[in-house]
């Protein structure tokens, strides 16, 4: 692949005089620089790599050996889980925990490039050292050229279809995040040459016409809610359960809302009785309270077809370092146990009721509220508050 | 050496905010609809809500037959020390007592009155409200040592909160005493502002009155 | 006009260009001589100048009261318990001790309107009525104090028992003048100066501690007396009605000489009413109300009282009001709280669109939790 042509065809070719043998010798040793580092780096490389995978598989032996597994068996899960044994660790991140990979997988990849016949690389942008991310600027711009002139050309004409002429339907989706586009282009680069790119795609979505080059931006979006599959943020909704002497549907769900825990069971055909730690509605004595409880019932058009019944406790109360403490009293009490209960009693509704999930998911009702207290800091009286500011 | 300072903060090159990070990732997250015929109508295919989660639903915010954006509000402006029950009673007490002279005098109405007279405490208050909005705001801009008063336009949401805190400091200056209840003084107050009476819409015409005056320094608005 | 029985009158309103009749039925208490038949569901009108002779102003919870003011009549609805009450009430005779009843319920489910509707239905039917607006006045809102120089030991309290007296004499204006042709037992000597002769009508003795606030206390107790006596004879039928009756039997904020809190039973008008409550007497109906105010704390929003009798009056209190008929009073079922939304509707109380819909019908009813209390006060605002 490396092919180092040496100039004697070129010397022959060139018209100077011989005394310019000197001049063309050190014109090839200075373009050969980029290319004797390029080299000396990949032969460096490669040695390095041959050790490290000669190091691995001794290394596979000895464990098979030290596990009494035969080495045949020990494919990568047995490796980490050995790993895992050998070495355990109390680090909480599992990237900083020791593993054993194949050095293909962890080490540094090696840039290949091609050079021509004079020991220059192709493709004139090795030079500026991200030579794949300002190949995707470069393509980018001309995209937009195209997409311009596209419009231009064919805006008002019938020969082309209407949808072509609008702008790229991007919606459900963002662009993908800097390590992502690094892991795709295997190339590492700043980041504000990521916000470049990302200036120059939002520019070309925008433009009428950029339709044709949907596929195109595709490959940079993904789909938003990309982690869960589900667009409720939180718990999912429970299955629909039928109790076996009264033969009622019911669903029951475990939430919770800053430090209170609700276990929430709703019952079909009821006469929407609520019993929350054995209380009932009219022992919510605010007017918010009541409004928070009732709020799924308003939602979902079911008032009074429902009964509620559930049981809270603290968070704290439960954790292992409770025992040490004092344990709290009660659990949050005018809104925040309320709307653990609310969340519950949403859950269920929407197993019992499937025609109100989409407007009890619109309203902000299946959501699990991730607001918790926050931490109070030394030196300051509270989370956020400061002492009185003296000038002097 | 200040006026640098100042100018440097006003063009906000020194960060001055401590962590403003929101438990809601700004991109995965939108505000819910609170409004119940809203929910009813089915999402257009493309809205980007198809694809996203939706925030919680705030407490105050259940979407109950009463719920009314200028009365949430004006709760909330006139909350003291955290404790929003209070306001709440306080405001919604405000509203009885405007109904009860309301319903007294609509007893006492001829036929033809009884037509004029307007019992529902939300429209008396919401116009109360509305005819209390500043149309300019008076702000300080600090040029060469002095600090002029310089009349700036105004938005919507702005005027309704700079009307309703209005109100409530003149109804906290005159309940200071105890003698008269803050409930008592806010009905006193929305009413009249609803007729276009009373301290705050006094007050809001010398605001009007300040800014005409301030004309002149009206090109400081850089 | 002279009417027996119901009263049935129309309102029809325009919606839109439909016309609905609503038919409603209420009682007129125009009629004081009869003992009528009191029925359930129906809503009770009283009269503005029986309320006015009555006090309902001050004894009715002060929503009820606001309510009355504003919409010029007090009507309310006759539940279950009104009608247990007027029942019992039927049997009282003369040979029969003292019928005790207790009211109780969680807060907010018309205790305290059903005392005040019992009180109206003795006045309807001439029985003499011994109302006291709230036990927790004579134990905890006690301005001045007096040792009584009758028993020792004892504190007097001049002006709530002066407001007792008026309160009698105010609230009885319809038998003043049975209660003037009974006479007094024996010779009452107040002080050394003052002096009531046997055989004098026992209104001379209200008037005397009327005019006498040091002497009222003891006023109190002999007109009690005189009450029961009378009763014995069958020349009358007492009503008892005391609201928060379990605060006789709790705490006091009342203070000795020696900085100590006093206990209740060291509080003369105390003594006097709980031995109004003593079943040695006949002829009489005893109506108390157990009520939370007592024990719960007020400051405390979240907390939710205790409201059965046993934990109310206390181990004491209980056996001393040991045998009662208990009186429950609950939440409004669906049909009643329509009722009421009905007669919000008529009379334009409820004044949004949006609570006049149906939508806002049904929310009303839920977010109050079906609590007559809570349903007042959402459709205050509304």
């Amino acid at each position: 692949m490396l092919r180092i042509a040496l100039t004697r065809s070129s010397r022959a070719m060139s018209s100077t005089s011989p005394p310019a043998v000197s001049e063309s010798d050190t014109s090839v040793r200075k373009i050969g620089k980029a290319l004797e580092t390029y080299l000396k780096n990949s032969q460096q490389h490669v040695a390095m790599m041959e050790k490290h995978r000669a190091d691995f598989e001794t290394g596979r032996r000895h464990l098979a050996k030290m596990m009494s597994l035969d080495i045949h068996e020990l494919d990568q899960a047995a490796i980490d889980r050995a790993i895992q044994y050998l070495f355990p660790s109390g680090l909480t991140d599992p990237k900083a925990r020791p593993v054993m990979r194949p050095p293909d997988e962890i080490l540094p990849k090696f840039q290949r490039f091609t050079f021509d016949e004079e020991g220059k690389p192709e493709g004139t942008r090795f030079f500026t050292l991200n030579p794949k991310i300002y190949g995707l600027l470069s393509e980018i711009g001309v995209k937009t050229q195209s997409v311009m002139k596209f419009y231009d050309e064919h805006v008002g004409s019938r020969s082309v279809n209407r949808s072509d002429l609008e702008t790229a339907n991007l919606s459900g989706s963002q662009w993908i995040t800097a390590d992502k586009m690094k892991k795709k282009l295997s190339e590492k680069f700043s980041n504000e040459l990521y916000g470049q790119v990302i200036i120059a795609f939002e520019h070309l979505a925008s433009l009428p016409g950029s339709a044709i080059e949907q596929k195109f931006l595709s490959e940079f979006r993904e789909p938003m809610t990309a982690s869960t599959d589900s667009k409720l943020f939180g718990l999912a909704i429970p299955n629909v359960q039928t109790c076996a002497e009264t033969n009622r549907r019911y669903a029951e769900v475990t939430t919770h809302c800053k430090d209170t825990r609700a276990v929430v069971k709703v019952t079909d055909a009821g006469k929407g009785k609520f019993s929350i730690d054995g209380l009932q509605l009219h022992d919510f004595r605010h007017l918010q309270s009541r409004e928070i409880l009732l709020a799924p019932f308003i939602i979902s058009q079911t008032l009074g077809k429902f009964d509620v019944t559930a049981t809270t406790d603290c968070i704290s109360n439960s954790l292992p370092e409770a025992p040490n403490r004092e344990p709290l009293k009660r659990t949050g009490g005018m809104s925040a146990l309320p709307r653990a209960v609310r969340h519950g009693t949403a859950l269920c509704i929407a197993a019992l009721h499937p025609e109100s999930i989409e407007p009890l998911r619109l309203s902000g009702l299946l959501t699990l509220d991730p607001r918790k207290n926050e931490r109070s800091k030394v030196n300051q009286p509270g989370a956020r508050a400061k002492w009185i500011w003296k000038r002097r | 050496m200040s006026t640098k300072l100042a100018r440097f903060a006003q063009k906000r090159w020194i960060s001055s905010t401590t962590s403003t990070s929101n438990m809601y990732d700004p991109r995965l997250f939108r505000e819910p609809i609170s409004d119940v015929q809203e929910l009813r109508k089915p999402l257009d295919a493309d809205d980007e809500r198809n694809f996203l989660f939706v925030k919680a639903m705030k407490s105050d915010a259940t979407p109950v037959f009463y719920r009314d954006h200028v009365i949430d509000k004006l709760i909330r402006v006139c909350t003291k020390d955290g404790e929003k029950e209070t306001s709440r009673k306080n405001v919604l007490s405000a509203l009885e007592i405007i109904k009860r002279r309301q319903y007294k005098a609509w007893a006492k109405a001829t036929d033809e009155e009884k037509q004029s007279i307007e019992l529902d405490p939300f429209v008396i208050a919401r116009k109360g409200i509305r005819n209390c909005h500043p149309l300019m705001k008076l702000q300080g801009v600090t040029r060469g040592g002095t600090t002029y008063q310089v009349p700036f336009p105004i938005e919507e949401p702005e005027a309704e909160f700079r009307a309703m805190k209005m109100m409530r400091d003149i109804c906290r200056l005159r309940s200071k005493h105890g003698e008269t209840h803050f409930k008592d003084i806010l009905a006193t107050e929305l009413l009249a502002a609803s007729q276009n009476e009373g301290s705050t819409i006094q007050a809001k015409q010398e605001l009007h009155k300040t800014c005409e005056a301030n004309r002149a320094y009206a090109h400081y608005r850089a | 006009m002279k009417s027996s029985g119901r009263v049935i009158w129309s309102v029809s309103q325009t919606v839109g260009c439909r016309r609905i009749g609503i038919v409603g039925s209420r009682h007129l208490s125009t009629e004081p001589n009869i003992q009528k038949n009191v029925e359930v569901g129906t809503l009770q009108e009283i009269q503005m100048s029986v309320a006015k002779q009555l006090n309902m102003k001050n004894h009715l919870p002060s929503p009820m009261s606001k309510q009355m003011e504003t919409l010029g009549e007090l009507v309310t609805l006759i539940r279950d318990p009104m009608v247990e009450i007027a029942s019992c009430m039927r049997v009282i005779d003369k040979k029969l001790p003292t019928l005790r009843l207790v009211l109780w319920g969680p807060f907010g489910t018309g205790k305290t309107v059903t005392l005040n509707q019992a009180v109206h239905h003795a006045y309807n039917n001439n029985w003499a009525i011994v109302h006291l607006r709230s036990a927790m006045e004579l134990t905890r809102r006690v301005k001045e104090i007096e040792m009584s120089s009758f028993v020792s030991g004892r504190i007097n309290d001049p002006s709530n028992a002066v407001s007792i007296l008026q309160n009698f004499k105010q609230q009885n204006q319809h038998i003043w003048k049975l209660l003037g042709d009974l006479l007094t037992e024996k010779d009452y000597e107040w002080s050394k100066s003052e002096r009531t002769m046997q055989g004098k009508p026992i209104t001379e003795i209200i008037e005397m501690g009327i005019t006498a606030p040091y002497l009222a206390s003891d006023c109190v107790g002999a007109l009690f007396r005189e009450l029961r006596r009378h009763a014995k004879d069958d020349k009358l039928k007492v009503l008892v009605a005391v609201d928060d009756a379990n605060s006789l039997w709790g705490k006091t904020l009342v203070k000795r000489a020696d900085r100590t809190y006093a206990s209740p039973s060291d509080l003369t008008l105390v003594v006097h009413f709980r031995r109004l409550f003593a079943n040695d007497w006949t002829n009489g109906c005893v109506l108390m109300v157990a009520d939370k105010k007592e024990v719960s704390d007020a400051r405390n929003e979240l907390r939710v009282s205790r409201y059965t009798p046993l934990e109310l009056f206390g181990e004491e209190g209980f056996e001393y009001v040991e045998p009662f008929v208990p009186i429950e009073t609950t939440n409004y079922s669906e049909s009643e709280t329509d009722k009421i939304y009905k007669y919000y509707v008529n009379k334009n109380w409820l004044a949004s669109k949006a609570a006049r819909s149906e939508e806002g019908r049904k929310q009303l009813m839920h977010l109050s939790a079906f609590n007559p209390y809570y349903y007042e006060r959402l459709c205050a605002f509304n």
